[in-house]
């Protein structure tokens, strides 16, 4: 069993304590944190700022990269590659700055489960926007409804090349001699529902990929469009069950597969390792068992995680991710990140705005330069947010970053960085309020004989406590 | 309180290797022409090993394996000799434009490396008396222009310079590198935790055989081995200018030699070395501006007189404070020799501190930039108004 404490809540459930924060949880953790999905925070205003997904596909060049002058193709990717800066400094902020924790934790999840990424360029500037507007209002309603939204935004569609699928009997899959491309199909399948284990076979992966010819995002729209003439005509089967044509039946084939057994198992066993590694069984089947009870509504399932004693068990604690480091550190020291943060979205917004070189970027001074060397240091640790290396997502299982790179990455940015902060307060006593109880005996004495402020606080940062949550 | 930090760049840093901006320091209402610099020595200098009283008798005995050679190093009068480590600084010596403050250290005994850098840099008898540095307080002193009064060469502005007064500070491109002396305390916490444990270890090993100084990103230079030099250079060339400031500070850590410090060489010479280096290039990048600088190098307390087990010394009291400048009574070493035998030691283990620190402090504030004794003992250091400041090495 484990025990309910306020370091528990506000590092593994949240995003790492900010000052305060422990005193928020006191007697009741699980209480706050209830709290936090039933009446999540508004967004920061920052992003404000940042364009919706009909804005950056409005930025679109209209005709085909090909067909089009080579200035005007750099002059898209620099504004792509400009948002994403943005996008991914903003969601820093977001992070840090959050007073409900759990529910941007869920956010991140689902963003994960959902993955979109910008390996494949032409998601640039799209990923943001997919999480704000398919992710994010979803998280505590149906799966279903957040399945659907995620398949029909744009990002997704570009992502796994559903835009470059067509039925081979369409209109223009015959005329133009196209076909389909099974790839979103069957990351549906492997990574967003049933999973890999869930019991379908290569012909549901056509059947589905079928169903979906026709979602698309068409050059010179601003969103999702059902494309008649890619669509495949006739029936087609998934898991034993006939679809007509039409748009209405993907919807339905969608809603089918996250009303599936199977599905309840791989989400929720995914939803379990968000908090601990190798989750016992039991609390796997009680997840499922919430999820499919209630028609995979997302609040409950976030509910029983909270309310799984074994989720708080202080014998597995996973290693904290290079973006979950950094954002427990920054959380743990309060705003002084959000202004150099902010001015580097701006500076990137510039770029957007008025065009020009990346370099410009690169160059930036003053707080925007700050800004930019936390969001470098974010990639040389190796995860700069909307940039996960496979649909799959970023690893759940802690041995992907706990290579000695990765280690020495972030001891290294633990020295630099608070060697780079103005130290007025005493490290001990930041560590005991970030950690409370959790804070050991042996970091302690480590801080207090450090051999000046900035080293003391860099082992606090380094610690293990502080690595895992 | 509010302060002002900004990063300031001066045309003249073309050393350093960084893009020059406009200048936007005030052009010199300053009050004085003179220099003051502030080195911090962070972890606790030895300052037996540094200035070895190798002509006190009880000296070889007391120290040990860790004991100079009555031959090694220059001798800076009867009784100490300079470590070799430090040997570049042995000609400002012989020049008479370096001083030795010997026995000297804080009135608050601390072996905290936090309560006392705290108290070397805040002032006061106690930890966290003052929220802000005396070095800041004292720059009230100096009228206002709207511009900053103080510079700070490092990544961060240090305690000392912190406060209600506007100051600036500068850090060349250089990332702070985690040394060893770090790892290895990572290391030690890590033992509890053999995931995080075998990937350091893996990590060290990685790290030892691709050498010293890997670099960063974007040109940027890990640090390693580069001490204070980068910043020393940059401060001189900060300082030169007619429209710079006047008062600046910068440190540097690597003292805290808990373990095989070494005596002429090992890992606390190799600091002394870059020490002696970052000195000499301050004085090389300050040009004429030499003549009317002082630098003051400090510490927060000393070492123990004997080794201990693992061939290093544990955290002290008194150790030696330095003084440097064109035009200063150098060429010898201040302060008052307690001795280190029979009971002349401090709780049986430390040299004694036969002088406040802070005298040192008020010394060079009164005698070289002019501040009044009213302001020093009513704003400064309204704590130590009985320390007598140390004028001797500022009387030329």
């Amino acid at each position: 069993m484990g025990a309910l404490t306020a370091p528990l809540a506000a590092h593994r459930f949240g995003l790492g304590a900010r000052p305060g924060e422990l005193g928020r949880y006191g007697a009741s953790p699980r209480a706050a944190l209830l709290a936090d999905i039933d009446r999540p925070a508004p967004l920061h205003p920052i992003f404000e700022a940042l364009p919706s997904t009909a804005e950056v596909l409005a930025l679109r060049p209209k005709k085909k990269a090909e067909d089009l002058p080579e200035k005007d193709q750099v002059k898209f990717v620099v504004v792509g590659a400009a948002l994403h800066q943005a996008e991914s400094a903003a969601r820093l902020i977001q992070a840090i700055t959050t007073p409900t924790p759990f529910h941007e934790r869920l956010v991140h999840h689902w963003s994960n489960h959902f993955t979109v990424s910008v390996t494949n360029r032409r998601v640039m500037g799209l990923a943001g926007p997919f999480e704000r507007e398919a992710i994010r209002p979803g998280v505590t309603g149906s799966f279903g409804d957040l399945l659907l939204a995620s398949t029909r935004h744009p990002a997704m569609l570009v992502y796994l090349d559903n835009a470059l699928s067509f039925g081979p009997s369409s209109t223009v899959g015959k005329r133009r001699k196209l076909g389909l491309n099974e790839n979103l199909a069957r990351e549906i399948l492997e990574l967003h529902t049933l999973g890999v284990d869930g019991g379908y076979a290569q012909a549901d992966v056509i059947g589905l990929a079928k169903i979906i010819t026709g979602w698309t995002v068409p050059p010179g729209e601003d969103g999702f469009s059902f494309v008649r003439f890619a669509h495949e005509p006739g029936e087609k089967t998934l898991l034993g069950k006939r679809y007509g044509e039409g748009e209405s039946a993907g919807v339905q084939a969608l809603a089918d597969l996250a009303a599936h057994p199977a599905t309840a198992r791989y989400v929720s066993a995914r939803f379990a390792r968000a908090f601990v590694p190798a989750p016992p069984q039991a609390s796997i089947d009680r997840l499922t068992e919430r999820f499919r009870s209630t028609g995979g509504d997302l609040r409950a399932l976030a509910r029983a995680a909270v309310e799984d004693d074994a989720l708080w068990t202080e014998d597995r604690r996973h290693l904290r991710t290079p973006w979950e480091f950094m954002v427990a550190v920054l959380r743990g020291l309060g705003d002084g990140a959000v202004r150099p943060l902010a001015a580097y979205v701006e500076a990137a917004g510039k770029l957007v705005t008025n065009g020009g070189d990346l370099k410009a970027l690169r160059g930036v001074a003053g707080d925007a330069k700050h800004g930019r060397a936390l969001m470098e240091s974010l990639k040389v640790m190796g995860q700069t947010p909307f940039s996960a290396p496979s649909p799959k997502g970023w690893p759940d299982d802690d041995a992907a970053w706990t290579g000695p790179d990765a280690i020495l990455e972030r001891l290294e940015w633990s020295y630099s960085f608070a060697h780079n902060v103005p130290i007025r307060f005493s490290p001990l006593e930041l560590g005991q309020g970030l950690l409370g109880g959790a804070l050991s005996q042996s970091t302690r004495l480590a801080i207090e004989q450090a051999a000046s402020p900035a080293q003391g606080l860099a082992l606090l940062f380094s610690s293990p406590e502080f690595q895992r949550r | 309180m509010t302060m002002l930090t900004r990063r300031t760049v001066l045309g003249a840093l073309g050393a350093c290797g960084l893009t020059p901006l406009m200048p936007r320091l005030a052009l010199a209402s300053a009050p004085t022409d003179r220099r003051f610099v502030l080195v911090i020595l962070r972890g606790g200098m030895d300052g037996l090993a540094a200035v070895a009283p190798v002509g006190d008798p009880a000296y070889s005995s007391v120290r040990g394996p860790l004991a100079l050679d009555a031959g090694t190093g220059a001798r800076l009068d009867g009784t100490f000799v300079l470590n070799p480590a430090l040997g570049a600084l042995a000609p400002l010596n012989a020049s008479g434009e370096m001083a030795v403050v010997h026995a000297t250290g804080l009135a608050f005994k601390s072996r905290s490396h936090f309560d006392a850098q705290n108290v070397l840099e805040a002032g006061g008898l106690r930890a966290r008396q003052h929220d802000d540095g005396w070095l800041n307080r004292a720059l009230a002193a100096f009228p206002s222009t709207g511009e900053a009064k103080g510079l700070a060469v490092a990544p961060t502005v240090p305690l000392v310079l912190m406060g209600a007064e506007p100051v600036t500070s500068w850090a060349p491109s250089v990332i702070p590198a985690a040394d060893d002396d770090f790892l290895m305390r990572v290391a030690r916490l890590y033992e509890a935790d053999p995931a995080l444990e075998a990937a350091l270890a893996s990590a060290m090993g990685i790290r030892d055989t691709a050498g010293a100084g890997a670099m960063g990103g974007e040109g940027q230079t890990r640090a390693r081995n580069q001490g204070l030099k980068p910043f020393a250079t940059g401060l001189g060339n900060l300082l030169a200018s007619e429209s710079g400031p006047r008062i600046a500070v910068t440190e540097l850590g690597g003292f805290d030699s808990h373990a095989r410090q070494g005596t002429t060489s090992g890992p606390l010479a190799n600091t002394f070395a870059q020490l002696a280096d970052g000195l000499i290039a301050l004085k090389a990048s300050l040009g004429p501006v030499w003549d009317r600088t002082v630098v003051l190098v400090a510490t927060e307390f000393g070492r123990t007189v004997k080794p201990n087990g693992s061939l290093g010394t544990d955290h002290g009291t008194a150790s030696a404070a330095f003084v440097l400048g064109g035009r200063i009574a150098g060429g010898r070493v201040y302060g008052d020799w307690p001795g280190l035998g029979g009971g002349a030691l401090f709780e049986g283990r430390d040299l004694v501190a036969t002088s406040d620190v802070v005298g040192l402090f008020k010394g060079v504030l009164e005698a070289h930039l002019g501040v009044s004794k009213r302001h020093i003992d009513g704003a400064v250091f309204p704590e130590s108004i009985g320390v007598a400041p140390f004028l001797a090495p500022f009387t030329v």
